[in-house]
Order: C-alpha cells, then sequence, then structure tokens
C-alpha cells in the first residue's frame, strides 16, 4: 500500500508519519502514541473516541486523518494541560464523583466533558446531558458524570 | 483496494477533480457517513475529493425573501444560527435532534443531503419550505426542489462530475412549522419516521400546506395527497380526524430492523394529527 506522510497537530505538537492515505484520525493518534484515544464502536455512537477539531468535540473514527493536518488536536492526554497538577478540574471531579469504572469510554467523556465545562460554565443539567449524549458509559452510568460536571464548573468558576 | 484522498484548494479545483474521475470520484466534506460506507465496503469511489476545507461553501446569508445555505454548513452551526433558528424553527429543531454532538460538529448539511438516505433528518423540514437545491460542475450550475433530487435510497440526480453547492430556502413568515422525530432514544439515532409541516393559516383556514415525511418511501416524502386535502379546508376537529386516509395514501414505508411499516403509519399519523392540533391551538391563542 502507498504511504504518504501525514502530519497532525496534536496538543500543540507537530507529529508527522508516513501512513495511508485513507487512514482515520483514531488509527493515526494511537499509532503516533496517543493511545489515550480509544475505539470503541467505530461507527460514531459510543463517543469513546472524541477528541476536540478545532476547540469542537467530534468523532475521530469518522474522520479522515489526510482531512485534519493543520488543525488543532486536542486529545485527552491535551486536555489537562496548564492546569495544576497537569489534570483539567472535570478530571479531577471525575475521580472524586466515582465516575470511571472500566474505563473505556473515559478518555471522550473526558474530552467532552471537560470542553463543556470551559465554554459553557452556564449549563443546566438538561444541558449537559445532551451534551454528553454522543457518549456512552455502560458502567457508572451517567448520574456521576453530570455530577462531576457541576462540581468542575464550580471550580473552575472560583478559580477565575 | 487503496482509497486516495486529494484535498481540493478550492471549487474550481473541486469540480476539476470530479470532472477528471468520474464516477471513480465522491465529494468528501464531513466524511461522518462516508466513512462508515468505506468501511462497510459500500463505496463505489477511488478518489475521495475532500471540500471540507472549502470555507466559502460554509455559510447562512440572509436575503429579504429568502435564506441561502451553503452545502458545508455544520449541522451544528444551524441550531444556533440566529437567522436560521428564527426563520425555520422547524429546520432548527431537526438539525437539533440529528444525530450527536460529535456528528453534528463535523457533518454538514450538504452531506446530509447528498447521502440521499430516507431517514435524513434535516431534508424534511427543507422540503416543506420549498428549499432548491444547487449543483455546480465545470459545465455549469443548476437548481432544482429539493423533493426532486432524490432517486432512491443513497441515489440522486448529481451527475458523477457535480457537487451540492448550496441551498435557497424561501422565508415562511407567519407559518406554522412543525418537525418531529421518532427514534430508540432522544439522541444520536436513526429515525424510525420523521414528520414535517409548514402551513400557511389564515385564521382557521388552511391557507397553503406542505407536508413531507422521513423514512416512509424510498425518498425523503412530499405528502401531495396530505397537503392537498388540507389546502383551503377549515382547521378543525373533523378535518384532522380525516389526515389518516390522506397520510396513508401517500406513504410506503417498509418492514426493517428499526420499525415494521404499521409503526411507521401510526407514527406519522400521531405526528400528523399532533401538528394540525398544535397550528389549530397556536392560531386560537393569537386570536
Amino acid at each position: 500500500m502507498n504511504l504518504e506522510e501525514i502530519t497532525l497537530k496534536i496538543n500543540g505538537a507537530v507529529r508527522s508519519a508516513p501512513m495511508p492515505s485513507a487512514i482515520r484520525l483514531v488509527d493515526a493518534l494511537r499509532r503516533l502514541g496517543y493511545t489515550g484515544t480509544k475505539e470503541g464502536c467505530g461507527e460514531g455512537e459510543c463517543g469513546a473516541c472524541t477528541v476536540l477539531l478545532d476547540g469542537r468535540p467530534v468523532n475521530s473514527c469518522l474522520l479522515f486523518a489526510k482531512q485534519v493536518q493543520g488543525k488543532e488536536i486536542v486529545t485527552v492526554e491535551g486536555v489537562g494541560r496548564g492546569h495544576p497538577d497537569g489534570m483539567h478540574p472535570f478530571q479531577k471531579a471525575l475521580v472524586a464523583a466515582g465516575g470511571v469504572q472500566c474505563g473505556f469510554c473515559t478518555p471522550g467523556v473526558v474530552v467532552t466533558g471537560a470542553h463543556l465545562c470551559d465554554t459553557r460554565p452556564q449549563a443546566s443539567v438538561q444541558e449537559i446531558k445532551e451534551a454528553l449524549a454522543g457518549n456512552l458509559c455502560r458502567c457508572t452510568g451517567y448520574a456521576k458524570i453530570v455530577e462531576a460536571v457541576q462540581v468542575a464548573v464550580a471550580e473552575l468558576g472560583k478559580q477565575s | 483496494m487503496a482509497i486516495d484522498i486529494v484535498r481540493a484548494e478550492n471549487l474550481e479545483h473541486a469540480l476539476e477533480l470530479l470532472a477528471r474521475d468520474g464516477a471513480q470520484a465522491r465529494p468528501l466534506a464531513g466524511g461522518t457517513d462516508l466513512m462508515l460506507r468505506l468501511r462497510a465496503g459500500r463505496l463505489a469511489a477511488r478518489t475521495l475529493v475532500s471540500i471540507a476545507d472549502l470555507s466559502d461553501l460554509a455559510y447562512v446569508r440572509e436575503q429579504a425573501d429568502r435564506v441561502e445555505l451553503g452545502a458545508l454548513t455544520r449541522v451544528a452551526d444551524l441550531i444556533t444560527h440566529p437567522v436560521y433558528s428564527r426563520e425555520f424553527p422547524a429546520g432548527a429543531r431537526a438539525a437539533r435532534d440529528f444525530a450527536s454532538p460529535q456528528i453534528r460538529n463535523r457533518g454538514t448539511l450538504g452531506g446530509n443531503v447528498g447521502n440521499a438516505s430516507p431517514a435524513a433528518d434535516n431534508v424534511p423540514p427543507l422540503i416543506t419550505f420549498g428549499a432548491t437545491v444547487t449543483l455546480q460542475s465545470k459545465r455549469g450550475g443548476r437548481s432544482m426542489p429539493i423533493e426532486d433530487f432524490f432517486e432512491g435510497p443513497g441515489r440522486t440526480r448529481a451527475a458523477p462530475d457535480e457537487m451540492i453547492v448550496g441551498f435557497q430556502v424561501p422565508k415562511r413568515p407567519g407559518a406554522f412549522q412543525f418537525f418531529a422525530k421518532f427514534g430508540s432514544r432522544n439522541a444520536n439515532v436513526i429515525s424510525i419516521a420523521s414528520a414535517a409541516l409548514c402551513l400557511r393559516l389564515d385564521g382557521e383556514t388552511v391557507r397553503e400546506a406542505r407536508v413531507a415525511y422521513g423514512c416512509c418511501a424510498p425518498v425523503p416524502l412530499r405528502a401531495r395527497r396530505v397537503e392537498s386535502y388540507l389546502s383551503g379546508q377549515r382547521l378543525d376537529e373533523r378535518l384532522i380526524a380525516g389526515v389518516r386516509e390522506a397520510v396513508l395514501g401517500d406513504i410506503k414505508p417498509i418492514d426493517d430492523v428499526r420499525g415494521s411499516r404499521r409503526y411507521k403509519e401510526l407514527l406519522v399519523i400521531n405526528a400528523t394529527e399532533d401538528a394540525l392540533r398544535g397550528a389549530l391551538e397556536s392560531v386560537r391563542k393569537a386570536a
């Protein structure tokens, strides 16, 4: 198979490797060592592979890496950048609330939830649920995840 | 079989690539649906022409009598756009009910239309607004009513060298608009059925009715029998009680994994009756 050089901007760093033209972003990320991003369903249903693309949550299993060259990609590894201990307040709140069990959905939940805390701190419980509607969790359920968003938003409010 | 992705520099470049490769090439926008087709081995194309970065085709522009939508407008941006949500609340509702936040952030209106799914949520409202789709190729441009664009599941009247560049949506000031989608949960499901209505009312008289259904035919369906049944009539319980026969005359849903024919019939009959009752209520409230 013909490989071509694909260059991605991941968590602020430029990373590059020869890859197939139609490689998915989730596969490219994992090849480049960003294995925090998980493939769950591979169909855009579960959200485990969620990353930020130019500041918006998207499914990396539905993206061609080649289409997003030069764009800002943030993976779960980059969510805590600039925060004390390298952890976003939502990550800490998720731990405290017990919002993690098997952990497979967690990278996607962290990316979506932290983005929500950062962009819509006034979100109601209903709006939090709608924002997380593309992230499925089969272990703890959603109560603790929603609670963690609320705790993190309060914490971010105190910091600012 | 290896697929090549070629990034178009601009619209002319994209049209050049489509003209060169013909049926071997397909435009690639957000890719949220094409990716699945590719992986399922249901994509004949060898070259995907990436148009996702043609920012000239991502817009919502207000004109005096219409709103122009660029093909690459992301579904998420339709929900929040002040003009679209003000002029077309039923369209914004469909955009909000569409897929998941992640897919709405990437998927485009042109892609949802171009995939030609009978379940495409954004299409029935556009049919009821009288929207036209604009196609462009190296040979020139043309437009057609959006309900005429579809030939069957996944099949459209676009030639291999043509791509959707935008939509013209006539404003419907004062019209009663309705959209409802039915699925197994509220988020991220393919519709079992959907219904859209746009009614121009004069007091309690229906001056003009435009009605469309999703998942009720091989294509998103404009329900002309329902439209003529309603048009010019007084909107009352008798009219509402009789609409089911007109609905059944228009739709031909099939039994599939998402629901039985009978269930889909009931869903869209109920939705149509709900819409008409809602319209009646809104008129009486205004009076």
